[in-house]
């Protein structure tokens, strides 16, 4: 698969799931269920994004396009970074 | 109560697939204004919303090579930069100054887009590095190419817009779409798709700490998730119908919209 088509696979199934949870947590909450399924389908969704761009990373890596390897490492740090400092501010 | 909120959100996740705005600028007025939710419950639905919206479109967008992911991420390093920058420094600037600056920024941009064609820059000498392609259907393009001008500045602008968007709240989006296609000269589809992309990103940062600070309302974030997504499915399918002209058209008008809203929030009226 190219680096679009496992970006994408993953950006799809990754909403899709957890947005499935975040159905079934829906409802089961009006049901007097526990709101943390709906908690766990949100945090699928909200680490969609994120673990699309390690996957493109992977396929930089896999097509040896180094520059852009750079970029994109660059952006899981200044990520990292900004998620370490909005959290201890 | 949820099921309104969730067929608005369908609505937000239209524009927002559409013209890769994200949908907060509709979110969170809705969520504070129609539904009594506090600033922060409802910055932190949004975001949520804003995810679903990014990956529900850029899914196919990207699929397509329509979103520019190696452009996409390069300017989300600034962007998340400036947003940094922005939270840090948020305490100190007039609100409503910024306010204002942005809704001016929405009018320069909602008129340039109205009145000037577009300009896409074709095979160049030497720029074999930033020349990408792609392909637009709607618009009559099969196989084309661009090419990213003005690189370094336009990251550098990135940052004032991720600065802007983390101290107003609003408009990460907003601002990008029209730095990419009037300034970089990238073709209108591309840069919304791309900005459609990269806003995802961006609200995965923010919504994580409303996450783990236990900030999300679970039922309304779900009902704007969901919404959000189904919306961003239609918008998807609208824009590969619309060809690229009609999009800049309908888009100044929204940045007409959005002006007014800023100018209504620096007036103290949202």
């Amino acid at each position: 698969m190219s680096l679009n088509d496992e970006t994408s696979w993953v950006l799809k199934w990754g909403t899709v799931v957890g947005l499935a949870i975040m159905a079934v947590g829906l409802v089961l909450s009006f049901a007097g269920f526990s709101e943390d399924i709906m908690a766990a389908g949100i945090l699928v969704l909200i680490f969609t994004p994120a673990v699309g761009v390690v996957v493109t990373t992977k396929c930089l890596v896999q097509e040896k396009d180094w520059k852009w390897v750079r970029v994109a490492i660059l952006l899981i740090i200044i990520l990292a970074a900004g998620c370490v400092l909005s959290y201890l501010t | 109560m949820l099921l309104v909120l969730l067929l608005i959100a369908v609505g937000a996740g239209i524009v927002g697939a559409l013209f890769g705005l994200g949908g907060g600028i509709i979110f969170v007025p809705v969520l504070t204004i129609l539904f009594g939710q506090d600033a922060t419950t409802a910055a932190a639905a949004s975001l949520v919303g804003i995810v679903a919206t990014s990956t529900g479109s850029a899914k196919r967008y990207v699929k397509k090579g329509l979103s520019n992911v190696r452009l996409g991420m390069l300017m989300e390093i600034t962007t998340t930069i400036g947003a940094i920058i922005g939270a840090i420094i948020a305490t100190y600037m007039e609100n409503w100054a910024l306010l204002v600056v942005f809704a001016m920024v929405m009018l320069y941009s909602g008129i340039k887009m109205a009145v000037s064609p577009e300009k896409i820059i074709t095979e160049e000498e030497g720029s074999g590095e930033m020349t990408f392609r792609y392909s637009d259907p709607a618009s009559g393009v099969e196989d084309s190419t661009y090419t990213v001008k003005h690189c370094k500045s336009g990251m550098a602008l990135c940052t004032v817009a991720g600065a802007v968007s983390s101290m107003t709240g609003v408009g990460g989006g907003s601002i990008k779409v029209p730095l990419m296609n009037i300034y970089m000269h990238i073709p209108i589809k591309v840069a919304s798709a791309t900005s459609n992309y990269m806003i995802g990103i961006t609200a995965f940062s923010g919504a994580i700490i409303y996450f783990i600070q236990g900030a999300i309302s679970y039922q309304i974030a779900a009902a704007v998730a969901i919404g959000a997504y189904i919306g961003a499915i239609l918008g998807t399918k609208i824009s590969e119908r619309v060809n690229a002209s009609a999009i800049k058209r309908y888009m100044s008008v929204v940045f007409f919209f959005i002006c007014i809203i800023m100018l209504a929030k620096a007036g103290g009226y949202l």
